[in-house]
């Protein structure tokens, strides 16, 4: 992880450095449109707030009335100003984590109206799409909590656009393809959860308070987490050597 | 069907007062500073130099007992928003303009005296959008601006505000204020001097 850079991302260990690296590149991209803003005074917080209401007063009804096409132009409307919001904050030098967070809350809540609307008009099961909507958000709260303190997931797939995709697929096509995704996906996230929570878990002390006795692991606990760490280092290392004699 | 119409039409006023207030409502900040304002009973101190407005007429009352006229066709100026400041070495008038553009102009008042109009001694301009009140000492610039619970206080540097054509770019430090409304500001070497009514705060930014 690169200093100073902030922990409020939902990215694992393996794909940050790749994602700042397209951040920076969509920074030098979106450059005129996003300085269009920065000399206007406009706030990313604005842009990233103007997306979030779009989905709901905008994306929800028009889905509801039957127009699909102006429907799909305000989801990219969405996508496309919470894709600005980074760069303007970049190039104004206000990038905060204050901004990060918005920018999540804003991701969420633009996948839980889609997925929302999705089972209101009758295109996705109510039950997975449920399942779906509580799974990704316990996921998402496991990635940015294990981010925090710095003990990251390895690769995390997330599913939001793919979402959207088979959706459209659903509405235009009548392909039914979103329904095993939300099932699919909803299983991968359940066992992403479940893995975070054991790592959270071990990771935390067992009792709350700052003055309580045995607020951090027993010295034994200690060391059979230390011995399970050299373990898993040592399998590690002879699947790095088997890797590369097999490549040789 | 009636009800998606109606959350559209909510849609479209939020949307629209949203463009309209966005500045008030999410105002720019960088490195905000939590001073300690002090009351006091002092007078705001003015500035060095004093500019007086009638009309669309500037007058300039300089150090020396001369004065410099200019006329400033079609901005809405008021006193509290002109100042002397200095960028580059070189001291200029800061011309808050609250008509329709809301930009702050850097002006070389002698070079307009001799065109005649302020535009002759223009040096450069920001968009300041909220702004109302400006106040300066050496190199040292600060603009107030209206926003919605409590005013923003915001120390420019005036050369990184000029390049971008935008306040937003020469912020180096927000205050907030520790009133809703202020009516004057005033700053003397690193004291910001500020006034809502009869309550007058000091605070320093060193």
């Amino acid at each position: 992880m690169t200093p100073g850079r902030n922990k409020l991302h939902y990215f694992g260990a393996d794909e940050e450095e790749y994602f700042h690296r397209v951040a920076d590149r969509r920074t030098k991209l979106l450059r005129p449109l996003a300085m269009f803003f920065v000399r206007r005074n406009v706030r990313a917080d604005t842009l990233t707030l103007a997306s979030f209401l779009l989905l709901p007063l905008f994306f929800f009804p028009l889905f509801g009335l039957g127009y699909y096409l102006a429907a799909w132009a305000v989801l990219l409307l969405h996508i496309g100003l919470d894709g600005l919001d980074g760069p303007i904050a970049r190039l104004g030098r206000y990038a905060s984590d204050k901004g990060a967070l918005s920018d999540i809350l804003n991701d969420i809540s633009g996948m839980v109206v889609v997925a929302l609307t999705a089972i209101h008009f009758g295109f996705a099961s109510p039950l997975l799409g449920g399942l779906y909507i509580v799974t990704y958000i316990y996921m998402i709260t496991f990635i940015i909590a294990r981010n925090v303190l710095e003990m990251p997931y390895r690769v995390v797939f997330k599913s939001k656009y793919w979402l959207y995709i088979f959706l459209l697929v659903k509405v235009h096509f009548h392909w039914d393809i979103l329904n095993p995704f939300l099932l699919a996906l909803s299983v991968y996230q359940t066992v992403m959860t479940v893995l975070g929570f054991i790592r959270l878990r071990r990771h935390l002390p067992g009792v709350l308070g700052r003055g309580a006795r045995g607020a951090w692991p027993a010295a034994d606990k200690v060391a059979s987490r230390e011995r399970r760490r050299q373990r898993r280092a040592k399998w590690r290392e002879r699947r790095q050597r088997l890797w590369e004699s097999l490549k040789r | 069907m009636i009800v998606y119409w109606m959350i559209m039409i909510a849609g479209v006023v939020v949307l629209a007062l949203l463009v309209a207030s966005h500045h008030q409502l999410l105002p720019l900040e960088r490195n905000v500073t939590a001073v300690e304002w002090k009351q006091h009973r002092e007078e705001v101190p003015e500035g060095p130099d004093r500019v007086d407005v009638a009309g669309d007429q500037m007058i300039i009352h300089c150090r020396d007992g001369s004065q410099l006229n200019f006329r400033a066709p079609g901005m809405h100026l008021a006193l509290g928003a002109l100042t002397f400041v200095t960028v580059n070495g070189r001291r200029l008038l800061a011309v808050l303009d609250r008509a329709r553009y809301r930009r702050t102009y850097l002006i070389d008042v002698y070079r307009a005296a001799e065109g005649g109009t302020i535009w002759a001694g223009l040096i450069g301009w920001w968009r300041h959008e909220t702004g109302y009140l400006l106040a300066a000492d050496g190199d040292y610039l600060i603009e107030v601006h209206r926003c919605f619970g409590r005013d923003r206080v915001y120390l420019l540097d005036p050369s990184r505000a000029l390049q971008g054509h935008a306040f937003g770019l020469g912020i180096t430090r927000t205050l907030v204020a520790p009133t809703r409304r202020l009516g004057s500001v005033a700053l003397h070497g690193r004291e910001v001097f500020i006034a809502a009514g009869k309550d007058r705060w000091r605070a320093s930014i060193a």
